[in-house]
């Protein structure tokens, strides 16, 4: 192969764990990639995602306490989200673990940055009613392993799936599985 | 080596992050509740039991209750807190509180609306709406049996005559005259089946609270905190005991009557 990088579109489905995969669907999302090709065993790259979350419930169940003294309220809320988009930005290095003329097997890591952007609704009763409309930045790390198989000189496909943990601002620390379909064109 | 040392560090990050694998069902993250019993009290109150049968995908905070009158209870509706104890929880409510903010004795007549609610780490749940209503209060037995129309009060006992209900004051008022002494009963509301509570005052009562005033050449009353019995015995007819009552006359002075009266 002759040349160095490539440009890629593909499709993911990011499953949610802990708090945030309460809260949201697994959901599709798509973007593109920009890579190197294995050299001497390694490459670098990036992709850029984006997802719509499809929250799991209308209304979720949230809780306020007010301790004045001897004596709790307990306050039964609602929050509403109308909105839950994530931008990443996943920057990773890979290691061949297996480097064929047809098809590599290999493990990567890296690290993503991002963006939120979220409009939601919160009531708690006698405590507190607020909305939000807004973003937070993103920013964490990730494993991932994955396989390419060569379709003649300038094509690949692959998978990849990816663990991840990232901060969200204003949020709080979140994970999810990122599985990757993967189509590249060699320029 | 650096990779070694990023490679260990997100596998570090990863390892500490709090992402289980979320729950198929969502309502599996948050309690189940469900009210399971009410039982009315003798001092007109109503004890509702509710039971936790699933507490989450977390530990359980809160349980408690909410009421009202007419609508479908929020957490602004009469909030009492419970503790749970083998999975259970129960609630007394003796009143409820009006938009207007006052508060109102629960009436045996009327029909309430209670919900009952458990939190945990996740969130919350209601249990579906429990009706209740109208009730009939359980007969009480009195721990004494005073002849009837007779007061007792230190070494003596004097047969009397009573008469009422007067409900020239906000109150409903019995009176029991004999030739020694003069025993007024002023109840908050009228005569019904149940325990009532003697208070200082006749002043400020409420449905189960009742004021009883001793005249023995001087005005004395029962001290609050004693318990009055009343028992409808047949169709608007009452009896009303109370026995042993601790008297501002002073010890050796306890106070014990019996009059049957129409409500």
């Amino acid at each position: 192969m002759t040349v160095s990088a490539q440009w890629g579109a593909h499709i993911d489905q990011l499953r949610p764990l802990g708090e945030l995969g309460l809260l949201f669907e697994k959901q599709i999302g798509f973007g593109i990639s920009y890579q190197n090709e294995f050299e001497g065993g390694t490459r670098a790259g990036a992709d850029f995602s984006f997802f719509k979350m499809r929250p799991r419930m209308t209304e979720f169940p949230i809780v306020g306490t007010v301790i004045s003294g001897n004596s709790t309220f307990v306050s039964l809320g609602t929050q509403t989200f109308y909105k839950y988009h994530l931008f990443f930005i996943d920057f990773y290095y890979d290691w061949a673990i297996l480097d064929k003329d047809k098809y590599q097997f290999y493990a990567g890591g890296g690290i993503n940055i991002g963006a939120s952007s979220v409009d939601y609704e919160a009531d708690s009763p006698s405590i507190s009613s607020d909305s939000f409309i807004g973003g937070g930045s993103i920013g964490g790390v990730f494993l991932r392993l994955g396989y390419d198989h060569n379709i003649g000189d300038r094509f690949v496909v692959g998978l990849t799936g990816s663990r991840r943990v990232y901060f969200q601002k204003d949020a709080g620390i979140f994970g999810d599985y990122v599985y990757r379909f993967k189509a590249t064109y060699y320029f | 080596m650096k990779k070694c040392f990023y490679l260990f560090f997100t596998a570090l990050a990863l390892s500490f992050c709090g992402c289980g694998k979320p729950l198929d069902n969502v309502d599996d993250y948050f309690p189940e509740v469900k009210i399971v019993s009410y039982t009315p009290e003798v001092d007109g109150s109503v004890t509702i039991v509710a039971e936790i049968s699933d507490q989450g995908a977390s530990d359980l905070e809160y349980v408690g209750m909410c009421l009202s009158e007419s609508r479908t209870p929020t957490s602004l509706d009469d909030q009492k807190l419970a503790q749970l104890s083998n999975g259970r929880f129960s609630v007394n409510y003796s009143y409820f509180t009006n938009d207007d903010g006052s508060s109102i004795d629960l009436n045996s007549d009327d029909t309430y609306k209670v919900r009952a609610f458990a939190t945990n780490g996740h969130g919350y749940a209601w249990s579906a709406v429990f009706e209740f209503g109208p009730w009939t209060v359980p007969s009480v037995e009195a721990p004494c049996a005073p002849t009837i129309n007779t007061i007792n009060y230190g070494s003596g006992t004097f047969s009397a005559f009573t008469s009422g209900p007067s409900t020239v004051s906000s109150t409903y008022d019995y009176t029991m005259n004999s030739s020694q002494a003069d025993v007024k009963f002023a109840f908050g509301g009228p005569l019904e089946t149940g325990v009532f509570t003697t208070a200082s005052t006749s002043g400020f009562l409420n449905a189960h609270q009742v004021y009883v005033q001793l005249t023995i050449f001087n005005i004395y009353f029962v001290l609050p905190g004693s318990l009055v019995y009343v028992n409808e015995i047949s169709e608007n007819q009452f009896e009303v005991t109370i026995c042993d009552a601790s008297t501002s006359l002073g010890s050796g002075s306890d106070f014990t009557a019996r009059f049957i009266a129409n409500g």
